[in-house]
């Protein structure tokens, strides 16, 4: 491992170690990783994917045990890659990054993650909508899960009214928002749990395998390998990816990266179990057609009343602010004379404009596949350099020796499988989540070949 | 007499006939009711004693 010596000045009291190692008094206890991960992965989503497994007609048994193994691959990726590599190196995603592909192409990926960011917070703000519109009774046009355009005025002005107040709060700095959204966590993994138990007696009974099946002649969309590899790359920009890098870097050990079972089994297991109820309810007892699927507010509101429909506000608001923070984050990290508050402004806005259209959320697990498969590959890069750089004879940290700005390199591994993957879902259907990791073994791969390729330096030892 | 539809059938999973009689009767019942007191009861005391999140 090559190690890292900062350059920068020391960081001023209360920044967050961006471009430097964090230090020893810096690092955090396991607990607050625990919290973290419990709570950030019981978002306003969960009640979109569960019914949506329902809808692609999951069984009982893919939905049981596929995400009982998915999810141990997931964790175990936290674990043994992402946590490991940032108690080594312990700098964020971006600072590694750059010190492999230069600059210029950290803004690249920059472009990418605040997009990809801004769309993932607009599903949540749609999500949130659907419990917001609930009061309005009639007068609102709810979408189902084909609907890809707005379904009415009051509907835009809804989804306009919650990411205008998303965006103003996350302007602000979303320091109150997360603190509301650790309190919210536990409570909200309450009020999944009631929707299950309310849903389980008015079906009459709890055995899963009796009420969970696909519609009698219908062909599934996924199966258990789909449901594995969903909830295992679900996350991949996280994980695969790196982007945990950051949070990780505060962990005094590698072991504390088990915290993502908290939550994988809370958020990605009973929850999403708990919302898929709600749907196997509505189709079997009210007639709900599951391939057009039901909005989670009327689900929740149906289930457990006003509290359901605070938490699905709570949920989506508590989740999709940082992550327009997040995204405001990234575009000022392209425009380095952009103040913050404009980044965070102009991410709101294009939040706001994708969560009118209900299509990224309606079509969430598409769109999760498509995220992880866009951004994970970089996270091979980063796994390449630091355990395999001095095997296969390749310069670690290529740009920092170099100081070039724009490895190209880097672009073609990671932008020639991104391509292809792309290909396969469009051209032959391919469902997204089983492109993430094809896509980062390639990108690791090529950037072995395309580094001994083109950046053949003969005075750099690896 | 055939039993009514919404009784759960046992046995099924861990939770002993006790509790899923409470919770067959929470769910029938006062389910949302008691959910609403539980966020203003969460939501007043849990700030006071819960720490982190910034």
């Amino acid at each position: 491992m090559t190690e890292v010596v900062s350059t920068e000045p020391p960081a001023h009291a209360g920044d967050e170690f961006e471009r430097q190692p964090v230090p020893p008094p810096a690092q955090k206890g396991a607990s607050a990783f625990w919290g973290m991960y419990a709570g950030e992965h019981t978002a306003g989503t969960e009640f979109m994917i569960g019914p949506l497994f329902v809808a692609w007609g999951a069984s009982a048994f893919d939905l049981i045990f596929g995400l009982l193994l998915g999810n141990l691959l997931a964790v175990l990726t936290w674990r043994f890659l992402t946590a490991e590599i940032a108690t080594q190196r312990r700098l964020t995603l971006y600072y590694q990054l750059e010190r492999i592909t230069g600059r210029k192409l950290v803004t690249l990926y920059n472009f990418f993650n605040g997009v990809l960011f801004c769309f993932l917070a607009g599903a949540m703000v749609t999500v949130s909508a659907t419990a917001v519109g609930v009061p309005f009774g009639d007068r609102i046009q709810m979408p189902s899960f084909g609907d890809t355009w707005p379904t009415g005025v009051v509907w835009v002005l809804v989804c306009v009214v919650i990411g205008a107040a998303m965006t103003f709060v996350a302007v602000r700095g979303y320091g109150f928002v997360a603190r509301v959204g650790h309190v919210a966590a536990p409570w909200m993994f309450l009020v999944f749990v009631a929707c299950g138990v309310v849903m389980l007696t008015r079906l009459g009974t709890a055995n899963l395998f009796e009420v969970m099946k696909p519609a009698a002649g219908s062909t599934p969309k996924i199966g258990f390998w789909g449901v594995v590899c969903f909830s295992w790359f679900c996350n991949a920009a996280m994980n695969l990816g790196m982007s945990d890098l950051s949070i990780f870097r505060f962990a005094r050990k590698p072991s504390y990266g088990w915290a993502s079972a908290a939550g994988m089994y809370l958020g990605h297991y009973v929850a999403w179990i708990c919302a898929a109820l709600l749907l196997v309810y509505w189709v079997r007892d009210k007639g709900a057609d599951p391939t057009r699927g039901v909005p989670p507010g009327p689900m929740v509101w149906d289930a457990v009343g006003w509290a359901g429909l605070l938490c699905v506000i709570i949920a989506g608001w508590t989740t999709a602010n940082p992550t327009i923070y997040r995204a405001g984050l990234a575009f000022q990290g392209m425009f380095p004379k952009m103040s913050r508050v404009a980044g965070t402004l102009i991410a709101g806005i294009v939040c706001t404009l994708a969560s009118v259209f209900p299509a990224v959320a309606m079509k969430l697990l598409d769109f999760v596949g498509i995220y992880g498969t866009i951004l994970c590959p970089v996270g091979a890069v980063i796994v390449v350099d630091h355990y395999l750089a001095r095997r296969v004879g390749i310069p670690a940290e290529y740009a920092v020796r170099t100081g070039t700005s724009f490895n190209v390199a880097v672009l073609l591994a990671w932008a020639i499988p991104v391509i292809v993957a792309m290909y396969f879902y469009r051209a032959h259907g391919v469902n997204s989540f089983f492109l993430p990791l094809p896509t980062w073994l390639a990108c690791g791969a090529l950037y072995i070949v395309f580094t001994r390729l083109l950046n053949r330096t003969s005075t750099l030892a690896p | 007499m055939p039993p009514p539809k919404s009784s759960l059938r046992w046995p099924w999973w861990p939770p002993s006939p006790p509790l899923l009689h409470a919770l067959q009767v929470l769910a029938e019942g006062p389910m949302k009711a008691t959910m609403l007191v539980a966020a203003v009861v969460w939501f007043a005391s849990a700030p006071f004693w819960m720490k982190g999140g910034r």
